[in-house]
Formats: C-alpha cells, structure tokens, sequence
C-alpha cells in the first residue's frame, strides 16, 4: 500500500499541470462543501457549548385549548417550578435583551442574557474568571450592578486581567464585572452569543420596553417574559417527565386560575437558534439546512465528474501502462487498487486546499453577518476534528466519485491490443453512436444548469427585493436612533427630550419635516397588537367568526409623532393626522389605521369615527402566529387589553410593515405619548439631499443632538436607502442569492472547464484522425463543424436532462425565493443562454486549435 | 502533371541555420506516368510526397499542378484544387477506428460536393469494384492488414482523382498482400490514374515506370 501511495505521488509529480488542475477542481468542490458543513454543523449538530446537552430541555407553557400557543413564564411561576417540579435536578430562567454598552456619548447596542443566579451551574459551565452571580443578586429589587461578560468582549480588551472588577456603562448604569465566560461559551444559542450576562434583579432595568406604557415587572406573576430550562435527572427521559409536568402545570393552574388559565407545561430540546417561547420556531431553519448540504454535495458531484473525465483521458494515455502490469502479472483488483490510490493522493491534495478555501469562506460569512447585526456572533471556524473529519470524508467520497468509474473502466485492458496500438490514440468504439461521446459531461452539464438556474432565481427575487415598493416615499430622508434611557433618562425627561430634538431637527435649514417614531418599518424590530371593534364583551369560550361578532386582528403597530404621516409620504386619505397635543400629551385616546384594517375591522361600513380596542392575548384572531417577533413582545396588561377604547381619526393608506410581507396585516399608529418609548428613531426629511453631501448632512444631525445633550447615544445614523439596504430579509434573500451565485458560478466553471478539458484532450488525441481527415480532403470549416457539432450534442443533451433537474430544483428552492415563481421564465431563459455561450466557447477554443493540425506531421509522427 | 522546379523544404535550427529535407528538385510526372520514389530513410520520400499532396506548405520552389501554379495559390484554393484531383494511401492505412468500412469510404465524398444517393452509388460502386461488400459494416480491427490497405485504396480513389500518392502502400503487409496490393494499383494506372508511390521494395518499384532515387534530399537518380 505504502508502495502505491509512492508510485501515486510520483505520478502526480510527474505531471504537475494535470495535478494542479485536478487538485484546484477538487478544492473547489471540498471547500465549498467545508464551508457549508462548517455552518450546518456548527448549527445544527456541533455539541452545545455547555455540560451534557442531552440532559437538558427548555419547558414550554402551552395553551390547552389552542396547543399551536406558546407564551413565557413569569419569574413567580419560574419559582413554583424549581421548587415543586420533580423531573429536574434543576431549572435555570432568563431572557435575552439588547442593550446600550459603553460611555456616554459612545453607547453601541450589545445583545444580553438576563438569567437567574443558577444559570451557569445548571449549564454546567465553570467561569474562565471570577464567580457566578449570588443568589440574592436574582431577586427582584435587589438591583445588584453586577455583570459577567463573555470571552470574546474579554478578547477584545487584550485579554486584560484587569477586566475582572471593572467597571461597565450599560444603559446609562455602571456595573461591576464579576466574571468571564469560558472561550466558545455562546449561551444557548449557536453562532449568536451574548457578550454581557445579567443577574435577574436587573431586569426591569435592562428588558427592552415594547411600547406599552404600563409594562408587567418581573416580579408580577402575569408576567410572560422568561424562557426556562432544565436539566432532567439522571436516568430521567423527556417523555417520562411528561406526566409530572402536566401534573405539576394543573396544580399551578389550580393555584392561580387566572394567571396559569389553560395553561399546560412541555418540554422539547434546548433551541440552539432562538430565544423563542415557541418550539416550532426553528423549523424554517431547519430545512435550509439539508438544502444546502445538498447543492454542495452536487458541487463536489460535479467537481468529480470533472476530475472522473480528466482521469479517463490519463487513462487512455496510460492505457499501454496498465497493459503492460497487466501483461507482467498484475491483477485487475491490483491495478484499481492502484488508480484508487492515485485518486486518493489527489483528493488529499484537493482536500487540504479546500479546507484552506472552506475556511475562508466560513470567516467571510461570518464578517458579513457581524457587518450587518449588532451582535457577538461567535463561531469557531478554525479546523476543528469534526471539520477535519468531514473534509476527510468529502476526499474519500470525492475519491469513490471520480477515481472508482474511470479506475474500473481503464483497468478493463486488452493487453494484446493495448500493447500494439498507437500511444495515447483514442480508439474506443461506439456502438450507439447518437449518444454524446462523453456522458460524465452531459451530467455536469445538466447538474449545473440546476443549479445556475437556482442561482438565476435567486438573483432575480434578490433583485425585486431591493426594488420592492414599500408603500412609503420617504424621499431624500435621514433616521436618527436614539435611547435616552441608556444616558439615564427617565421616561417623563426623556419624552420631553425627544420634542426638544425633534423640534430642533424640524427647524434645520433644508429640512422638510421631522417626526419621532417607536418603530421605523423594515428594521430589525416590529411590533404587533390585537385589536377588535370596543364595547363587545365576549363570553370566554366564544368563537366569533367576524369583526362585527368580536373577531381580533392581528395589526403592525407604531407610536408616531404629528407630522410622521407627511415625513414618510404617506397622504392620511380620510379624516386627519395626529395634533402636536395628541403625540406629546396622553390626551383623549385616538388612532389613525391603515386602509387594510379599515377593510377588515369595518368591512361594509366606514371605520372613520369608529371606536377600536386591544383585545386579549387569547382572544380569538384571523391571523394567530403563535410567536413574536425580533425582540419585540406583544404583551399587554388587561388594563389596555379590555378598558381602553380608542377612536379612528385618520385612515392612511395600507404600507407593508415587513419587506417581505405577503398580505397586507392591517397596522394602527398610535400618538406618540400614547405609546412611549425609549429606544426611538427621527425621521428627518430633507427637500433634497445633494450627491456627496451626506458627511455634511450627518455631521450637521449629530451635532444637533450633542448641543441638545452630548450624552444622548446615538445608536445610528444613515438615510433611509441605507436602512433599507440593511434589511436583514434583504440580506438573507441577498445571502441566498450570493451563495447560490458561487454554486451556481462554481458549477457553470467547472463544467465549462470540463467541457473544455474534454474536448481540448479529445482533440490532441485525435490529431491522426483529424490529420487523416484533412488529408481526406476535409477542409478547416468541416473540422471546426465537426467537433462544434460533438460538443453541441453533449450540450444539448446535458441542457435537456439540466432543464428537468433545474424544475426539480425549483420547486424546493421555491419556498425561499421572494417575488418570482419557481419556473420564472427570465431564469429558465438566462441560466441556459449563460450555459450554452459558456460551452459553445469551451468547445469553440479547442475546435479552432484542431483546424490548425498540419496533416503531414500528423500523419508522419507516426 | 506534375511539375517541380527548384523546390526545397527546410525546418529552421538554431542562430539562422537551416536543416534541408529537400533540395533543389526539378521533376516532371507525366500524366499516366507511375513514378516510384525510393531511398533510405530520412532520405525526404514521404516529405516530397506530402508537397506533392499539398499537406506540407513550407516549401520553396514552384509547383504546377497540371496548368496550375500551386505555389501562388493559397492555402483553401490548394485544399480545393487537391480534393479535386489526389487520392492518398497510407502505410497504415489510417482507416478512422470508429467507422464501418462503408462510412470510411463515405468520409473524401463527404468533404466534397456530392449529393447522398450519389454518395450511396458511389461507396456501393467501390464495395463492389474492390468485391468487400460482405465487409461493408465491419470495423477495421475486424479486417486483416490487406483488407484494410484494400479498403485504404478504394477510399483513395473513390472520388475519382488524377493523381494517386501512396506512401509505402506495402511497408505493413505481407508478401502476397503486397502484391495484390501493386497489382491493383497497375490496374489503376493503366485506366489512367497517374501514381507516385514511395517504397523501399525494388520489386513494388518495379510495377511502377520510373524510379526516382533521393539521398538526403537531392534527386541523386531519375530525373
């Protein structure tokens, strides 16, 4: 064996071109399948970065009557169930939260833990520095000031021993770090990490207000917020614990028949993706994953194809070789032993480029993630044993996909034969001469074409994503983010901070108008309300069917300053926009709703005039989702739910509130002051915005909010192009579309290039026939027809076959394309056309070298 | 039919030196002449062959074709006059491996302006005239040196040509074969398809009318 591997080698160095070649298409091939394997491992099946993940579940508080509800528990109802539940050895709560990090003036948002003082213990991970939080620092109101912050927030202060007993500003407060994390310690949660850890005490601090203005504190036992987790005793399954837990739900739901109403307790594996107080949520993610594996894997297929053609051709040319171990005693079984071999060294050559390649990719995407989200997205790329492994494993099924067809096939030698004829000729006869003359490139070419048409559908829906009509004109527009809680402010003082600002932005030369807002559109946050028509008081088990019964609507919501309608160009159609008095006092409690609500709430009559109310969070809805949004709770407390009534002043027309909103859900904005916030963002609309003035503009907004309050943090500033530019489902589409366009490219490459490979080789082989040819009488136009003619026959059959993969394709990619059908006929045009101008090319190149054969050397060289 | 005037081929070596293949030939083929060029190898046989056949253009001198200056015509007009007018047999036959006896006689008719059914008439005609009907749809590892050489004659001729250019016709057969061989191409010179062949066998030059005898590229006898 250690003698073929050596005869290998020397093989491959004694042919460095071919080597080279072959080794880049293979790198190719294994790269992008470590790339990949990189991601979906380390999402899906990389253990989890804390002590014995199989013990662990999250519970889940599921509504009896409608099982497809979830919700959060309050930290009471987390305390009930460490002390009564008897499946666990223990159980951990937390929640996560954006905050502002940093000095005044120099805040960046940070994406936090909130958990109980356990929560380290529970996980089973030992600090890399200092302690674990106290268990008084958990209880409400204490307000312990104390911090644990990850590794790499330590990495990025040099690894400074000094960290440990610092101080550090979040939101505005100063707090005492009293622990380092482990290095790979990402939480819960794959890829996206917290970098800071806090005691539970500090919640109500730190949790993110959703514009409610009456918020549930975590001490109040109607509260939703936290997620649990357990660690189930030894020998304990999930399904044995099944029965305690619904025992144990029962009797809470006996103790407080008002808050645990209909609630019930289950449990599912720890999400490794979310935060979700829903256990469905990873199910979308869940089938890109496969999807993905597989357009790698048929990179690889197609990288071998490639390499399995290039080998056939060294084959024939080794054809006298393998005739004469053959004619000294080798056996068959000996000498596909030794081409496996040969293949083999290849693909480890190949392998080790493309970990190199995998690698690289793997931090490229990890570069643009960390671009676009303001949080510590934490992932090992380096070489890890299971990255190594599963390179390993691409070689050895790169090696089975390339070496073992042509292996077989060349060592079928007929030795008297072989040892006579011509060098290298290129003999093999065709019985069924109609079909192309090397199959392997009609199959590349047909793999490639599904996936340059996956490539052109995504690029396509890429394309219409960043062209979508929002609804909105917002024209030559600036948005302003700021917290005034994360320099202090209390909510009164900051309210009246944001008139300040906003009535000094409004007065700004050029500017047209300015309007405050909780919720800019197609950011990374939205906002949800149920809302029904007021005065209906439902019985608890009624189920109406229409809005005149009682049926709730599930709407986008918004907090919006007086002239918010006029700064984003949305006309108010009927009735009137909101006073300066509505949006900075809590006057008499109005709303202005979109045309869609409209339609919904008041189908045969006029919403204008009309009286709306929040409905309860159970209240039966047309459009129940079961879980939040981004960061953003659609909780509300019973006060606002049932008592207050709200008048529709003003209908607008209908916007989408999600980039990639399908149907129109119906959105309600409310006056500012009725929906206070800290966390806001201005809208600041200029008449005109001149090219290369945008330092200036930018400059001149900033330092009207540093004269106003230089310790007001500005979380960020760019015009509204730019923010929808940084929509994260655009990027996702815009992701898919990159990473389909480097399948697709990669795949359109190296079938080109085997295409070429294949036709270049056949030609310098065929140089006696096409010599005899020409000697014939055949001038350069039938030569250059003829192998055109070869080529196209291949194409033609590869494009068959590649449309009906490429339909195949389609209809699983069609789930994530946005804005194009699955058989978008610009797409099953292009990829084609792109393929078809590529291989005739490919063809072209050798096809005109064999017009130039000299039919007297060629025939002499005999 | 062939006339040759000063004609020299050379390959180029190193710092301006020159290696002659040919020098200075002067040569008169008459039509019907069967001319039989002889010499040791490297003598220049099958070069001045492949000149004659208008596969080898870096030569100097003149050539006539018949009335035909082929040394001011350009490479197609030359390809054009050739399919015209040269049959070629090789050594080796050079039969194409992956057509049938049928489609290797079919490939000269298909390079030049013939319809299919005279295609069809003509390859017919050939199987016939060289009696390798039954051998039509074999393969041509299917056939023996002398078959195949048969096969490689009736391809050279199937398209009429003046002129036939055989380069050591022979040199792969054995005796008997060889002859048959030679017989055939008397056959075809005295129907009046003019011959030059290049051989090392006396006795093959012999079927032929005249010997031209090279040594290191001169015409050393036979003028």
């Amino acid at each position: 064996m250690i003698r073929d591997f050596k005869f290998a080698f020397r093989q491959l160095f004694k042919a460095p071109g071919f080597t080279i070649a072959a080794a880049t298409v293979l790198a190719l091939g294994i790269g992008v399948n470590t790339a990949v394997f990189s991601l979906v491992n380390t999402l899906f099946f990389a253990p989890p970065s804390y002590a014995k993940p199989h013990e662990m579940v999250q519970l889940f508080s599921q509504d009896k009557k409608d099982p497809k509800k979830f919700r959060g528990f309050s930290y009471p109802t987390y305390l009930d169930i460490r002390q009564q539940n008897t499946v666990f050895s223990d159980v951990t709560s937390f929640n996560v939260a954006f905050i502002g990090l940093g000095q005044k003036g120099d805040t960046r948002r940070a994406f936090s833990a909130v958990v109980t003082s356990n929560y380290f213990s529970v996980l089973g991970v030992p600090l890399a520095r200092g302690r674990a939080f106290f268990p008084e620092e958990e209880t409400p109101g204490h307000n312990a000031q104390v911090a644990i912050v990850s590794y790499s927030y330590w990495a990025k202060h040099d690894l400074d021993p000094g960290v440990l007993g610092s101080h550090l500003l979040i939101n505005g407060r100063s707090f005492t770090i009293v622990g380092i994390t482990p290095k790979g310690f990402v939480g819960t949660m794959k890829i996206l990490s917290p970098e800071v850890w806090l005691p539970m005490s500090v919640y109500d601090q730190v949790a993110n207000d959703f514009g409610s203005d009456n918020k549930t504190t975590i001490d109040d036992r109607k509260g939703t917020q936290l997620r649990i987790m357990g660690r189930l005793k030894p020998g304990m399954t999930a399904a044995a614990a099944k029965p305690a837990l619904e025992g144990l739900a029962a009797n809470l739901e006996k103790a407080y028949p008002v808050e645990q109403k209909d609630q019930t307790f289950m449990t599912a594996p720890v999400s490794r993706n979310s935060v979700s107080n829903n256990p469905g949520t990873e199910s979308g993610i869940k089938v890109i994953a496969p999807l993905l594996l597989g357009m790698a894997v048929v990179v690889l297929l197609v990288a071998s194809l490639n390499l399995a053609n290039m080998l056939l051709a060294r084959g024939t040319a080794r054809r006298k070789e393998i005739a004469i171990r053959l004619a000294l005693g080798g056996s068959r079984w000996r000498i596909v032993r030794q081409l496996l071999t040969e293949g083999f060294a290849l693909a480890v050559l190949g392998g080790a480029g493309g970990l190199v390649l995998g690698l690289w990719s793997s931090d490229f995407l990890v570069a643009s993630m960390r671009r676009l989200m303001p949080l510590d997205i934490v992932w090992l790329t380096g070489p890890n044993p299971a990255i190594l492994a599963a390179t390993f494993g691409f070689c050895l099924l790169g090696t089975l996909m390339f070496a073992l067809g042509p292996a077989l096939k060349i060592s079928r030698s007929a030795v008297v034969t072989d040892l006579k004829e011509h060098a290298g000729e290129d003999v093999v006869r065709r019985h069924w001469k109609f079909l192309p003359r090397h199959p392997l490139v009609v199959v590349q070419i047909a793999f490639s074409l599904a996936l340059i048409t996956a490539a052109a559908l995504f690029i396509r829906g890429a394309g219409k994503a960043a062209s979508v009509d929002t609804g909105l004109k917002p024209g030559a527009s600036y948005i302003l983010e700021v917290d005034a809680s994360l320099a202090g402010y209390e909510p009164k003082h900051a309210q009246e901070l944001y008139r300040n600002l906003n009535d000094r932005l409004a007065a700004l030369p050029g500017v047209e108008h300015a309007s405050i807002c909780s919720i800019v559109p197609f950011g990374m946050f939205e906002s949800t309300r149920k809302v029904q028509r007021a005065g209906l008081h439902l019985a608890p088990d009624a189920r109406p069917a229409t809005a005149a019964e009682g049926l709730a609507f599930e709407a986008s919501w918004n907090s919006v300053g007086a002239d918010y309608f006029a700064t984003v160009g949305l006309p108010v159609v009927r009735g009137r926009a909101f006073t300066e008095a509505e949006t900075t006092q809590s006057g008499p409690k109005v709303a202005i709703i979109d045309e869609a609500l409209a339609k919904k709430l008041w189908p045969d009559d006029d919403a204008l005039g009309q009286r709306i109310q929040y409905a309860a969070a159970n209240a039966p809805s047309a459009s129940d989702t079961g879980g939040a949004h981004a960061g953003r709770s659609a909780d509300l407390n019973e006060r606002e739910k049932q008592e207050e009534t709200i008048e529709i002043v003003g209908i607008v027309p209908s916007t989408r509130h999600a980039l990639f909103e399908k149907e129109l859900a119906g959105g309600i904005y409310l006056p500012f002051a009725r929906g206070f916030q800290s966390d806001i963002s201005l809208i600041v609309r200029f008449h005109s915005l001149p090219p290369g003035n945008e330092a200036t503009t930018a400059g001149l907004l900033r330092r009207t909010v540093r004269d106003l309050d230089p310790s007001i943090p500005i979380l960020s500033l760019r015009t509204f192009a730019q923010h929808l530019d940084s929509n994260l489902d655009l990027w996702l589409v815009r992701a898919g579309a990159a990473l389909f366009s480097i399948f697709g490219g990669l795949a359109l490459g190296l079938a080109v290039v085997g295409l070429y490979g294949v036709k270049a080789y056949s030609v310098a082989r065929r140089t006696r026939e096409i010599g005899i040819r020409m000697a014939l009488g055949a001038q350069a136009g039938a030569v250059l027809r003829m192998i055109m003619r070869e080529g196209s026959i291949m194409l033609v059959s590869g494009v068959a076959i590649g449309l009906l993969l490429a339909v195949a394709t389609a209809k699983i990619v069609s789930g994530f394309l946005y804005g194009v059908g699955a058989f978008d006929p610009v797409a099953f045009t292009v990829a084609p056309a792109v393929l078809t101008v590529a291989a005739l090319i490919a063809t072209w190149l050798p096809a005109r070298r064999a017009t130039r054969v000299n039919p007297a050397q060629a025939l002499h060289a005999e | 039919m062939i006339g040759l005037r000063n004609l020299e081929r050379s390959y180029p070596l190193a710092k301006e030196k020159f290696f002659y293949v040919l020098r200075e030939i002067n040569l008169e083929v008459h039509e019907g002449d069967f001319v039989s060029v002889m010499g040791p190898s490297g003598a220049g046989k099958s070069t001045l062959l492949h000149i004659i056949g208008m596969h080898d253009h870096g030569w100097s001198g003149e050539y006539f074709l018949g009335e035909t200056p082929v040394h001011h015509l350009k490479p197609k007009e030359r390809a054009t006059l050739r399919n015209e007018q040269i049959g070629f047999v090789f050594q080796q036959y050079h039969l194409l491996d992956d057509l049938t006896v049928y489609e290797n006689l079919d490939i000269p008719l298909s390079y030049r302006r013939y319809s299919k059914s005279e295609r069809a008439a003509l390859v017919a005609d050939m199987l016939d005239r060289f009696q390798i009907v039954g051998k039509k749809d074999l393969y041509p590892r299917q056939l023996s040196g002398g078959q195949q050489q048969l096969v490689g004659v009736a391809r050279a001729i199937i398209a009429e040509p003046k002129l036939l250019l055989a380069d050591e016709p022979t040199g792969n057969l054995h005796s008997s074969q060889g002859e048959e061989i030679m017989e055939l191409f008397r056959k075809l010179n005295d129907e009046g398809v003019t011959i030059v062949q290049v051989t090392h066998s006396e006795k093959n030059a012999s079927y032929g009318k005249r010997i031209i005898q090279l040594r290191d590229g001169w015409i050393a006898k036979g003028e």
